[in-house]
């Protein structure tokens, strides 16, 4: 055998991944909020202190790949992290009664509602996933969009001795199914696609609403740090029922051709995307500038990457307070925004900074009519607003922090009378 | 000497034809929340800081996340921040250490999770690079010595972490952690015993 300690020599970075880190750090840079500023130090040698620990942003320890296991170096299955719940928007034992209705209605064959009991529920843009018992007939899994239910039949939870199996896969790319008793945590992927996903599990089932694709070629689970499993027996997608049928969004106009164009390129998507509706535009920034899209309480952003492609961008109200969200978002009664950092360049030293920021909001208040960011040392920034939506942007946000002192959205209505002012940052 | 501005946006910027910034001047920049000689700073370490955080976690997935993570509580913890000879780079390390030492103890890891789904345009699972490398034993080389590395003493693993793992001079790693040359030294060697015998015990097995 080599010698373990010969390590791979260092790589490269990428480009992507570098761009990537950026994004994060300026992101993460431009909240105002941080602690009590100290000298810097320089030593020669002399003890310090090593930094403690602060939070941890990583995706799974072990990397993607062929489905390989390492039993030497297998650890026990770490805790599940705290909050991935909230990362999923999800809740043990229940089930919105609305879900339980349509979930019935179109599943014939399984017992009365009455006998069913709520697992686990998960909502993610619109997508809201639960997992139920019916008794001895064993679990099942239903998913609703907007439009739309899907549901598995039931089975008993026994994954056949292997860590997790899958019993309900969606064209919207939701996955659940059963754990072995132990597994309190895993990962997905499909190793022919570009989709990763952490479930949340509770006792032995686990889900994930919408998004993972790729699973022609197969899954991967990992359970614990690098104990990867090649999923057996993949059920085929549970095809979706349209119960509750609603009016197709504009393609017509160019706004609407824009936005079907968006979100015909996918694959993440949103849900129903033919019932998106066009909203506001904008032209900003060196890509192309963003075309807003909405469906009920969903907000749907279309950007433009780097090589041109669009990708769109589903937002929610609880994707603006979560944990990773930063304190520039705006929540308001009459709006809310997520921010949008873009048109990052280099410096002279090699640093990065963003030139500009793209407000992304949905209008909640039919008095709003005008909606206008206001910083010292900038000209006022006012928005384009179209239906309910609003796109406002405005110059270098990463610069300084200074830059959002004392920064405030006001909102009016069509006499000028101020609806809501939303200090930034704040 | 370096010359160094402050622009509206905060840039620090060399003039034309002048080297770029020390760490120090950046650092004394940084010290007043200049955004772009934090950037500065990424831009000049981000390669190490990825390559280290690999060896670290045994994960290109883990080290990209490592590297933001990194820089960020890096960003936020300025004011405790030290330089060795003028370089950040060993602190930075000790950033990216702790976190992955956390992470490993806490089990946090997906703690960004991706409450979602990790999409085409913001994923590092399609690496083709991550790709070849989940297949190639040096990773389950590396996987072995990671979990090895766990199971050190403190004092040992600091060492293992920076000189071995980071190939941190000896130097450098007595100044960053206050101890003697030779403390060092000896410690890299116990250190370096142990996991080779760790490693092989637990291959063998």
């Amino acid at each position: 055998m080599s010698d373990p300690l010969d390590f791979p020599p260092p790589r490269p970075l990428p480009e992507t991944v570098r761009d990537r880190a950026r994004r994060r750090l300026s992101e993460g840079m431009a909240d105002p909020h941080r602690p009590t500023r100290r000298a810097p130090v320089v030593i020669a040698a002399a003890v310090v202190l090593l930094a403690g620990a602060g939070a941890v942003v990583t995706r799974d320890a072990a990397g993607g790949g062929a489905a390989a296991t390492a039993p030497a170096t297998s650890s026990p299955v770490p805790a599940p992290p705290p909050d991935l719940h909230d990362q999923l928007h999800a809740r043990d034992g229940w089930a919105p009664p609305d879900v339980v209705d349509r979930c019935a209605a179109v599943a014939g064959d399984l017992p009365p509602k009455e006998g069913w009991t709520p697992l686990v529920t998960s909502v993610v843009h619109g997508t809201t996933l639960s997992a139920f018992s019916t008794g001895p007939d064993g679990v099942f899994f239903c998913e609703t969009t907007p439009a739309s239910v899907s549901v598995s039949r039931p089975a008993a939870p026994d994954t056949g001795g292997a860590p997790a199996s899958i019993r309900f896969l969606s064209s919207r790319g939701s996955v659940a199914g059963f754990v072995r008793p132990g597994v309190e945590q895993l990962r997905l992927h499909a190793p022919g696609a570009t989709t990763a996903a952490f479930p949340v599990v509770t006792g032995d089932v686990f889900l994930t609403p919408e998004g993972f694709r790729g699973v022609e070629d197969g899954v991967v689970f990992t359970v614990g740090r690098d104990q990867e499993f090649p999923a057996r027996d993949l059920p085929r997608p549970s095809e979706p029922t349209v119960d509750r049928p609603r009016p197709g969004g504009d393609r017509a106009s160019e706004a609407g051709r824009r936005l079907g164009a968006c979100l015909d390129a996918g694959p993440d998507g949103a849900p129903d995307p033919a019932n998106w509706t066009p909203g506001a535009h904008a032209g900003v920034g060196a890509h192309g500038g963003f075309q807003l899209g909405r469906y009920g309480d969903l907000l749907g952003a279309c950007a433009t990457r780097e090589d041109g492609s669009p990708f769109f961008d589903v937002i929610d109200l609880a994707d603006l307070t979560g944990t990773n969200a930063t304190d520039l978002n705006l929540v308001g009664r009459s709006v809310w925004a997520a921010v949008r950092l873009h048109d990052f360049r280099s410096t002279p030293t090699g640093g990065t900074v963003a030139d500009a920021f793209t407000y992304a909001g949905l209008v909640l208040d039919d008095r709003v009519a005008t909606i206008t960011l206001t910083r010292a040392g900038f000209p006022d920034a006012v928005a384009v607003v179209e239906n309910g939506t609003f796109v406002l942007g405005g110059p270098a946000t990463t610069g300084s922090p200074s830059d959002f002192d004392g920064a405030a959205v006001v909102v009016r209505d069509a006499a000028g009378a101020v609806v809501e002012e939303l200090p930034v940052g704040r | 000497m370096t010359s160094t501005r402050s622009t509206t946006t905060g840039v620090a910027a060399s003039r034309p034809g002048e080297p770029p910034p020390s760490d120090a001047t950046l650092w004394r920049l940084i010290g007043d929340d200049d955004h772009a000689a934090f950037t500065a700073l990424f831009e000049r370490h981000a390669e190490r800081v990825w390559n280290y955080a690999y060896r670290l976690t045994a994960s290109w997935s883990t080290a990209e996340d490592l590297l933001s993570a990194t820089f960020l509580a890096a960003w936020r913890k300025r004011g405790d921040g030290v330089l060795v000879r003028e370089s950040a780079l060993p602190w930075l390390c000790t950033v990216a250490a702790n976190l992955a030492r956390t992470e490993w103890r806490a089990g946090r890891r997906r703690r960004r999770v991706l409450a979602r789904l990790t999409s085409a345009a913001d994923t590092t699972v399609t690496d083709h690079a991550e790709d070849l490398a989940a297949r190639s034993e040096a990773r389950d080389r590396l996987r072995l010595v990671v979990a090895a590395v766990e199971r050190l003493p403190r004092s040992e693993r600091e060492v293992a972490q920076l000189c071995l793992l980071g190939e941190m001079p000896v130097a450098d790693a007595a100044a960053l952690l206050g101890i003697a040359e030779a403390s060092v030294r000896s410690r890299v060697s116990r250190a370096r015993t142990k996991l080779r015998d760790l490693t092989t015990r637990t291959h063998d097995e």
